[in-house]
């Protein structure tokens, strides 16, 4: 499949900080890759480098098979970008907002009109046309911030955390949108701070650290790095010491905690350990209540890899 | 056009404080040439005179007195030296004439007689002197070629009404100049307060950083946008300019139809160009709405006082007149003022105001430059 985004040997260097070191990824057509990382990893460094806000040290970009320039204008037109902090002028309306946004890249004003009303539709600010920022909630603000963005119809789109702060049906508006513009043929670059919305939206995922990239693939190969296999919790009523030290014992086990009458027990790789684990508390006439297997979830190798929550 | 859209929007979502901004500074504008109007207009002034005729009072000697009478305060005071000098020492009289006996017969004869005098030294005393010396000149002159004693007086009465005459006229356009660079000189403060601070409130939200951030991504050329917005923000200064030279034709009238009226239009014209571009590149290096009016106060406030704008540059100290040469309105204010004191126009007398003229198009050139290298260097974010 056609590279949209091709990024080599990029470095980016302050003084004495490596902020990105010798970064190389590609973005295949039509994708939504997730762009993961803990707070000063490289993710926001690596994204105004790609878009030319930024002088790099070293390393090459393309974009669309193009090198990327500030005044590569012609591949600008089919990127649109939305950043996380809000970009709207407080003076115009959600339409003008839009048309002033939309003017920067579409010139004909038909089609330009065409576009706008796609962009209302397409975040749901139907309602709210003639309103002007401040009179919109947090949510909608929001919203008016990916349609600004995304109004030109753009082939390429960085979208970063635009889900910061909002309310549940704003926020699943959004993510609706972002998957109709998948469909539509976007390519997608994500980052966030949901686990969640990743494993929703992204079809491959970097993890960035320290400017390196720590690992990449699907949200399964990722959760296959994982040294983990699963965690089964269950409740049980006054577990007995020599229980907790057997059930520790048992094949895999990798941890196991005992907390508010609530067990949790860690297991490396392996097969069969919930029938072993049931058989132990039969054959000891342990009795329990509400037992669930979870599978390692993403924050639990992001955890593995970084050894930092993604929130740090 | 989009961007020309959106210009024309957030100033219209501004316009309270646009027209209140302005108002003030017409309502400012004007009190102060009303209020200055008194110290600069003409005001007719007749010395006191004491007139002691020792000569018969008809014919030539008669017609002296009734003309120094009409153009003097006649004075009432005791025929005797002490009273007459203690007038002179108190001021009472500035000016007191003696004729002689014999004067009319003399004087037609052609003996030249002498009239003794006693003066205060002071200018009304000068123009007394004036008066008197005015008055036996042109006698003297008709006397030589008249012989017939009424026709003298005749003659005299004529010459001297004419020369009335064109002293008023000259009178009344530099009183008109003098008002219309009141007016200009005020408008430095007028423009320049009103420009930087409309113009930087437009760009604080255009140059807002995360919109700044969007459009530098988009596909306009950062230069078409940076050129579009300058002439977006060039057509409201130039709004701007126009609506107070129509209010100086409005109160100054006629003056302003001369050639003097179209230097003072050039002049404020190209000052208003040079406030467009300080407005700009102040509105590129801060884009903090809260922080706008101590910084127009600081440029505009500042510059007025230090360039003579409120108060006249001769009352200025040597230290502040320097220091004013690097500010623009400088030498805005100094060709206004250079204009009330052109009587004919011509390369050589224009020279200075030509001079002026260049040095501000040079300080817009510097403020050009100087915005596009602080754009270039926000544009990128290392």
């Amino acid at each position: 499949m056609e590279n949209i985004i091709e990024v080599k040997n990029l470095t980016k260097e302050y003084k004495n900080l490596k902020a990105i070191d010798d970064l190389s990824f590609c973005v295949k057509k039509g994708e939504i890759l997730g762009l993961l990382g803990p707070n000063g990893s490289g993710k926001s460094t690596t994204i105004n480098c790609i878009l030319s806000l930024l002088n790099f040290s070293n390393g090459e970009i393309k974009i669309f098979g193009k090198e990327m320039t500030p005044d590569a204008y012609d591949i600008k037109k089919d990127i649109g970008v939305i950043f996380q902090d809000i970009a709207v002028f407080a003076e115009l309306t959600v339409e003008e907002n839009l048309d002033y946004f939309c003017g920067l890249y579409i010139k004909e004003k038909e089609i330009r009109k065409k576009y706008i009303k796609d962009a209302i539709n397409l975040v749901g600010l139907n309602e709210f046309k003639k309103f002007y920022p401040k009179q919109l909630s947090g949510g909608l603000l929001r919203r008016l911030n990916i349609a600004c963005g995304i109004a030109h119809k753009p082939k390429l789109v960085f979208l970063d955390e635009p889900t910061v702060a909002v309310d549940p049906q704003s926020r699943n508006n959004i993510l609706e949108g972002i998957k109709t513009l998948k469909e539509e043929g976007a390519t997608i670059i994500y980052t966030t701070h949901y686990m969640e919305e990743v494993e929703i939206l992204c079809d491959r995922i970097i993890i960035l650290d320290k400017g390196k990239i720590i690992a990449t693939g699907t949200t399964d190969d990722l959760k296959a790095l994982a040294r983990i296999e699963e965690k089964i919790s269950l409740e049980i009523i006054e577990l007995e010491k020599k229980h907790f030290n057997n059930i520790k014992k048992l094949k895999n086990v990798e941890e196991v905690k005992y907390d508010n009458n609530i067990l949790i027990i860690t297991y490396k790789k392996g097969e069969h350990n919930l029938i072993e684990l049931i058989d132990y508390l039969k054959d000891n006439k342990i009795n329990y209540d509400k037992i669930y297997s979870e599978r390692p979830t993403l924050n639990d190798v992001f955890l593995e890899l970084t050894g930092k929550e993604l929130r740090d | 056009m989009t961007i020309f859209k959106a210009f024309l929007k957030v100033l219209n979502k501004n316009k309270f404080i646009v027209i209140m901004y302005t108002a003030i500074l017409v309502f400012f504008g004007v009190f102060n040439m009303q209020t200055s109007d008194n110290s600069i207009g003409y005001i007719s002034t007749k010395p006191d005179i004491l007139i002691i005729n020792n000569d018969e009072n008809k014919g030539l000697t008669k017609d002296l007195i009734n003309y120094i009478e009409k153009n003097s305060n006649k004075v009432e005071i005791k025929d005797d030296e002490t009273s007459i000098n203690d007038a002179l020492f108190y001021r009472d009289v500035n000016y007191i004439i003696y004729i002689p006996s014999n004067f009319r017969k003399d004087f037609l004869e052609g003996n030249n007689p002498q009239i003794e005098i006693k003066k205060t030294g002071d200018y009304q005393s000068s123009l007394a002197n004036m008066l008197l010396e005015r008055y036996l000149k042109v006698a003297s002159a008709y006397n030589e070629i008249i012989k017939d004693e009424n026709l003298i007086i005749k003659k005299i009465h004529d010459t001297l009404k004419d020369k009335t005459e064109v002293e008023l006229t000259s009178s009344i356009n530099k009183n008109a100049l003098d008002k219309t660079a009141y007016y200009y000189n005020f408008a430095n403060y007028s423009i320049l307060a009103g420009c930087v601070y409309i113009i930087c409130i437009i760009l604080s939200s255009f140059n807002n950083n995360m919109i700044r951030k969007r459009t530098i991504i988009s596909s306009t050329n950062n230069k078409v946008f940076n050129r579009r917005l300058l002439l977006a923000n060039s057509l409201f200064a130039l709004t701007l300019w126009l609506f107070y030279v129509i209010l100086s034709f409005i109160l100054l009238g006629e003056v302003m139809f001369s050639i003097s009226g179209l230097l003072y239009i050039l002049n404020s014209l190209v000052f208003s160009i040079c406030a467009l571009t300080l407005a700009f590149l102040i509105g590129n290096i801060s884009n903090n709405k809260n922080a706008l009016n101590g910084i127009v106060n600081v440029i505009a406030l500042g510059s007025s006082f230090l360039c003579g704008a409120f108060v006249p540059t001769e009352y200025l100290p040597e230290l502040v007149l320097k220091i004013a040469h690097i500010l623009p309105s400088y030498y805005f204010i100094n060709t206004n003022n250079l204009l009330t004191k052109i009587e004919k126009f011509n390369l050589t007398s224009l020279k200075p105001v030509l001079i002026n003229i260049s040095i501000i198009l040079a300080f817009s050139t510097i403020f050009i430059i100087l915005t596009n290298i602080i754009s270039k260097r926000k544009n990128k974010l290392s």
